[in-house]
């Protein structure tokens, strides 16, 4: 296990929910694919290995987030409407009536937003095996929210070796937390607090703890 | 069996394609997208959305699969059947939302082939999809440095992206202004159409803009965006695969959706017609890139066969599946 730097290089915009993107989260999402592991939800959650260090405890891995910057922005919408055309032709008899403005049948027109990463990168630091990890983000194409579409399409990956800062390498720098980390973890200056999930999977709220967080 | 398959194609626009985003007004403008230029400067390029050819696929694979399945000679679907295969299902809020049986997700999956590739929602959980679709991007001199490189080889001379839209103007017309057709309304329809034209007459000569409003014909001249017939676009499909039934659901998805894809509005009068003119087959995640060129004629005509025989002999679970499906 070594002191890693990890870049993304994207080919077009990304979406992000909360300007973030979780190393461990992706290494654990590329191994269900590869171990075609069932969705969540459908079954009980496995556990997944990852090649990155765990801490002492064991709670988390030593990887930081992606926070990166963005120089442009786009607004796009998300159409969603109830196949009509199909309903009128194929519809049961006793399926009589669409609501198109209420109900399962409402049609909708979301905002969402997509924003370019200054200089298309997107970059971590983690304590991990190189090759597996590089061997483990080949499967990872796309980053971000409404991956489906096309958005946040990678380049290329580079997983390369990284001169450690030193002490809190990779999770704090400079006093600052580079990933949820607890509130008490050594080395953090007056971190901002919030709730959040420490581990993946991150999209499970009741795992949530108050954690610093980066700004 | 784990692979990452990436179908490229370059599409022409058989006719014009009036693929719009909004309307100002009485004008409607094209779908365009950002992109940065390799010298940090920004330009906005006309595309088909992926959106837009994403639910092509949905609806092409859906029809294949109720073909396949004899439900097409004589359909009776409930609501919630025909949102799953023809926009994904929802979460409908019925049912147990917490664990669903993995042999429930299996059977599933089975079933639908096409909603393990797509994704949706059916009983009451989200499944997520293992098919990207990208946007369909003009080929031009803007888009230039994101295009394949075959697509540049071939394309060889790029305009720009105005160079390729054109401005519409239509009218809706006014039967009434139409003397032989006013011969066509009832006697008192007839009176009332003359008299709003004596009116409409009399505003225009006072020049009263209330009047004029009051009384004008219903004619609606608006104007479109378009992208000229013979354009080119490049799109890309790919897809995580892990058996060859994924594999021919995968083919034959694209496929069905090439023979006849059709994007866009405007399409009673001919608008939206794509044609595949060149593609590119890569197995991203197979030891080795491999590159290599497709017959896009072939295309339809030799896949489908295990997709089609898979939903054949599952027919009768499959009609009684969407009878009962909360999606």
């Amino acid at each position: 296990m070594t002191p890693l730097r990890i870049t993304a290089r994207l080919d077009g915009p990304i979406s992000l929910r909360d300007g973030s993107l979780r190393l461990d989260g992706l290494l654990a999402w590329a191994v269900a694919q590869r171990d075609q592991l069932p969705p969540p939800g459908f079954g009980e959650l496995a556990d997944i290995e990852i090649p990155v260090t765990k801490e002492p405890c064991g709670r988390f891995h030593l990887c930081s987030f992606a926070t990166p910057k963005f120089d442009q922005h786009e607004l796009r919408y998300v159409n969603r409407k109830f196949p009509l055309a199909e309903a009128q032709a194929m519809g049961a008899t006793k399926f009589r009536r669409i609501l198109l403005s209420a109900g399962p049948t409402k049609s909708y027109r979301l905002p969402s937003e997509v924003a370019w990463a200054e200089r298309d990168e997107v970059e971590w630091f983690a304590m991990g095996d190189a090759d597996a990890i590089r061997d483990l983000l080949t499967l990872v194409r796309y980053l971000g929210h409404k991956r489906s579409t096309g958005r946040g399409r990678v380049r290329e990956w580079a997983v390369d070796p990284y001169e450690s800062w030193g002490d809190g390498f990779p999770v704090v720098r400079d006093g600052k937390p580079l990933r949820a980390l607890p509130a008490d973890w050594p080395g953090l200056e007056d971190p901002p607090l919030a709730y959040a999930t420490i581990t993946f999977p991150y999209w499970m709220h009741s795992r949530e703890q108050l954690c610093a967080v980066p700004g | 069996m784990h692979e990452i398959k990436r179908f490229e194609f370059l599409l022409e626009a058989a006719t014009p394609i009036a693929h719009h985003s909004e309307v100002h007004g009485n004008s409607a403008v094209a779908f365009r997208r950002k992109i940065r230029m390799p010298d940090g400067a920004w330009a906005q390029v006309a595309c088909v959305t992926s959106d837009t050819m994403r639910h092509a696929c949905r609806e092409a694979i859906a029809y294949a699969f109720l073909d396949a399945a004899g439900l097409l000679a004589d359909p009776s679907l409930s609501e919630a059947a025909l949102r799953l295969l023809f926009a994904g299902g929802m979460i409908t809020g019925r049912g147990d939302a917490s664990t669903i049986k993995l042999d429930t997700y299996r059977e599933m999956c089975d079933l639908v082939p096409s909603l393990s590739l797509l994704g949706g929602c059916a009983g009451n959980r989200v499944i997520p999809g293992r098919l990207v679709v990208e946007d369909a991007l003009l080929v031009c001199a803007e888009s230039k440095h994101l295009l394949p490189k075959w697509i540049v080889d071939h394309v060889g001379q790029f305009d720009t992206s105005r160079a390729h839209m054109e401005l519409e103007q239509r009218v809706r017309m006014d039967p009434t202004l139409d003397p032989g057709k006013r011969k066509l309304l009832s006697a008192g329809a007839a009176s009332d159409a003359e008299n709003r034209l004596l009116q409409s007459e009399a505003a225009h000569d006072t020049d009263i803009a209330t009047a004029r409003e009051a009384t004008k014909s219903t004619m609606l001249p608006r104007t479109f965006e378009r992208v000229a017939s013979g354009s080119l676009f490049s799109w890309g499909v790919e897809a995580t695969l892990y058996n060859d039934l994924d594999v021919d659901v995968f083919s034959t998805t694209v496929a069905a959706m090439l023979a006849n894809a059709r994007v866009g509005g405007k399409r009673g009068t001919g608008h939206g017609l794509l044609r595949a003119i060149m593609a590119k087959g890569v197995a991203v995640s197979a030891p080795a890139d491999r590159l290599h060129p497709m017959d896009t004629t072939d295309l339809a005509a030799k896949t489908g066969t295990m997709f089609r025989s898979h939903v054949q002999a599952r027919a009768a679970r499959i009609k009684e599946f969407l009878a009962t499906v909360n999606a």
